[in-house]
């Protein structure tokens, strides 16, 4: 009896070494495993790489010229409410920027100037993205 | 073995040995023992379980009051027991309309043209997705404003105002069966094409030969020796009838109204929100003696007209 | 012999290419004629596949405005992958993916060697045989409803609940499986049999080192019954789990939608990332699966 469970195991031992471990790990899902880690690693630098949560553009009106002195005001936007948001204005060359934004994945930007203002709604691909905008005022909006 | 000689073996043998079909018997019980000690906690132990749980009542803490026949007397009472016995049993008809469905695609996907292997996978798919995606899709396709099956049937000018698919009880349980079907009529697909494929060509061969129609060879060949393979079908649509708990659930959550309430969706309920187990487990022998007569009704014909 | 093997050869040649043309030319008259069926079967199975063009439409529109106002278009007008990246951030997906994972690896690997074990037991002849299947079969008639409550509290008493063995155990073994696995063990001649033991097999190496590589079929079919079994289960999982985290993912699919009733581009997202492991899965092996599903239920 003894001898015989030392033999059922010694063959069990030698049929998990026959699964050689090159047929183990060169086979298709290891493959496919081994890549989507690569991926997710990679995808995860870049994402902690770029996610300084700036948010910053151009105002221009329907010429191409900058517009400057326009009130530019940002809001987060989350699956069924909206945040209070930040407000700055352009400089001279149209400029505005929103540091910090760490959070965000939705926004709604809203520029207004004493005769128009436009409203636009932006989506993100990961927390904290950075983002440049241009907005570009019709007169008559 | 006569007795005369078990005492002269006995006193042979100095150690214990089998005989080599005991020996056998040794081992081959030993490798029973996972399956079995599983099959008996979570399959045979629990029915006697249920049995005796039927006659109790059990509280969160785990005590159990006998109660006998109470808790069959307030299922008596229950009005939403008959109604979910009545959703049960309607539901069941979406068996028969799947498996028609089903036939007449396999006619048609049997004629082998370049292609029907992929129709056939097409078909098929719903059946192995999750029957919780399934509903998901679903109940919004069924939305009363908005849903796209609306929008279309409007846009065909098949309807006026819109179907309240889920805040009608009868559109409600129309709309479960309706799920129902679309996801298992790809499993009957496979089947009664498996079954097609057993019939010999040359049966239809000599039939055109002697002049039958395409509607006599269908009823007089094709129909009867589909038998067992539809018998199949049925009883196995009574199997898939379990995952109606899923979409029950997910769809409607019971209906407007407790209108698309089955037995198993109510047993849940029972337990596991309102903590009635003892209650519950009476319900769930209801439920199994019902399957189980249909399935013995079903072996029943089955076995009449098996040639 | 060279000669008359050259002959054969090009008597083989000739008769191919003959073969290969007349097939041409009988192709294209038969494609022709089965042109009607084609387009039957066509039309039929796009629109049944509709539900599905519709998730993916959905599920990759942003804004979702138009959803609302009751003019949905049926057209796939944008591409966007918002809704993901939402859903990504809003719940735990990798989570819920690991439970699904571990959950449905448990059960499929239990479950093969379960049903191995109870398979090769079954093809000896042994003292009680006839009473053990017995018991195999009439365990078959047992649906598994009339089993959750008593089973919830057996797990409540071993305290398994909220966690993956608890929720796996019941999916180790499945009856049918077990009988799949006999046959084809049975179908191994036992000269075979015989020659290992021979060569001083222990009955463990006979049926993991002589009996699986020979039953791949039934191997594969048991894998793919055991992987649709866990991988979809929701009224067992939602008995045992009350615990958010420990969620597979059809739980947590279903607690979504519940969560965030309304959004459904979100929800349709949620969906694919669900449904996607099992339709990679479904058309790689396509043949494999509809054998393994029509090998369980018809029971010769």
């Amino acid at each position: 009896m003894k001898k015989q469970l030392y033999n059922t195991i010694r063959q069990l031992v030698m049929l998990f070494e026959a699964l050689t471990l090159r047929r183990l790990l060169i086979n298709r899902f290891v493959l496919v495993i081994v890549l989507a880690m690569l991926l997710t690693g990679g995808v995860q630098g870049y994402v902690s790489a770029n996610n300084g949560g700036t948010i910053d553009g151009y105002v221009v009106d329907g010429n191409g010229d900058p517009v400057e002195g326009a009130q530019v005001n940002i809001q987060e936007l989350g699956i069924r409410n909206q945040y209070e948001g930040n407000t700055t204005t352009t400089n001279e060359d149209g400029y505005f920027v929103f540091t910090g934004q760490t959070e965000f994945l939705e926004f709604r930007i809203r520029v207004t100037t004493e005769n128009s203002q436009a409203v636009e709604r932006h989506h993100l691909y990961f927390e904290g993205q950075e983002r440049e905008v241009t907005i570009v005022l019709d007169a008559e909006s | 073995m006569s007795i005369s000689n078990l005492p002269e073996k006995l006193r042979d043998r100095s150690s214990f040995t089998l005989s080599r079909k005991g020996r056998r018997s040794l081992i081959a019980w030993a490798g029973l023992i996972p399956a079995l000690v599983i099959l008996v906690t979570y399959r045979l132990m629990p029915l006697f379980w249920n049995v005796m749980l039927s006659f109790e009542n059990m509280r969160y803490t785990g005590e159990t009051t006998w109660v006998g026949l109470e808790n069959y007397q307030r299922l008596v009472e229950d009005p939403v027991f008959w109604d979910a016995l009545f959703n049960t049993i309607l539901f069941l008809g979406a068996v028969p309309i799947g498996v028609t469905i089903a036939l007449g695609l396999a006619l048609l996907l049997n004629k082998q043209f370049p292609g029907s292997n992929v129709f056939r996978s097409m078909f098929f798919l719903p059946y192995i997705t999750m029957m919780v995606a399934i509903a998901v899709i679903w109940s919004y396709m069924f939305k009363t404003q908005g849903g796209v099956i609306n929008f279309m049937l409007q846009e065909a000018g098949l309807i006026e105002s819109n179907i309240g698919w889920l805040s009608n009880s009868w559109w409600a349980r129309a709309s479960v069966i309706i799920v129902h079907v679309w996801k298992t009529t790809g499993f009957y697909l496979i089947i009664i094409l498996a079954g097609l494929q057993n019939i010999s060509p040359s049966l239809y061969e000599v039939a055109r030969i002697d002049g039958a129609s395409k509607r006599q060879q269908f009823m007089y060949i094709t129909l009867p020796l589909l038998k067992p393979t539809l018998g199949v079908c049925a009883l196995v649509g009574l199997v898939t009838s379990f995952e109606l708990f899923d979409l029950v659930q997910v769809l409607t959550g019971g209906g407007p109204a407790r209108s698309t309430e089955i037995l198993i969706t109510w047993i849940y309920k029972q337990a596991f929100e309102f903590g009635n187990f003892g209650y519950s487990a009476a319900l769930t022998i209801v439920l199994f003696v019902l399957m189980a007569g249909l399935s013995l009704l079903g072996a029943h014909l089955q076995g009449g007209d098996y040639v | 012999m060279s000669q008359i093997n050259e002959t054969i050869n090009r008597s083989n040649v000739r008769t191919l290419f003959e073969k290969a043309a007349l097939h041409r030319a009988e192709n294209w008259s038969e494609f022709v004629r089965r042109l009607p069926y084609f387009v039957a079967g066509l039309v039929l199975s796009l629109a049944f596949f509709f539900p599905f063009y519709w998730l993916i439409k959905v599920a990759v529109m942003w804004p979702a405005g138009s959803l609302y106002s009751g003019d949905p278009s049926l057209v796939l007008e944008r591409f966007e992958l918002f809704n993901f990246v939402r859903v990504y951030y809003e719940i735990p997906f990798p989570r819920y993916l690991f439970n699904s994972i571990v959950i449905t690896t448990l059960a499929v690997v239990g479950s093969l060697v379960t049903n191995s074990l109870a398979a090769y037991s079954l093809t000896k002849d042994f003292y009680g045989k006839k009473l053990v299947l017995a018991f195999l079969i009439a365990a078959l008639m047992i649906p598994y409803y009339v089993t959750v409550i008593p089973a919830f509290l057996v797990t409540n008493r071993l305290g398994l609940l909220n966690t993956h063995l608890g929720v796996a155990l019941p999916f180790m073994t499945f009856i049918i499986g077990t009988f799949i696995l006999k046959n084809s063990f049975e179908a191994v001649p036992d000269s075979m049999i015989e020659a290992a033991r021979l060569d001083g097999a222990s009955e463990a190496y006979i049926l993991f080192g002589v009996l699986w590589p020979l039953a791949k079929p039934a191997i594969a079919t048991n894998v793919i019954l055991g992987f649709i079994q866990a991988w979809n289960a929701y009224l067992w999982p939602l008995v045992i789990v009350s615990d958010r985290l420990m969620q597979p993912l059809p739980l947590g699919l279903a607690s979504f939608s519940t969560r965030f009733d309304g959004s459904f581009t979100l929800q349709y997202a949620f969906a694919i990332m669900v449904l996607i492991p099992v339709v990679i899965m479904f058309l790689l092996l396509q043949k494999q699966f509809i054998q393994s599903v029509v090998q369980s239920s018809v029971k010769e």
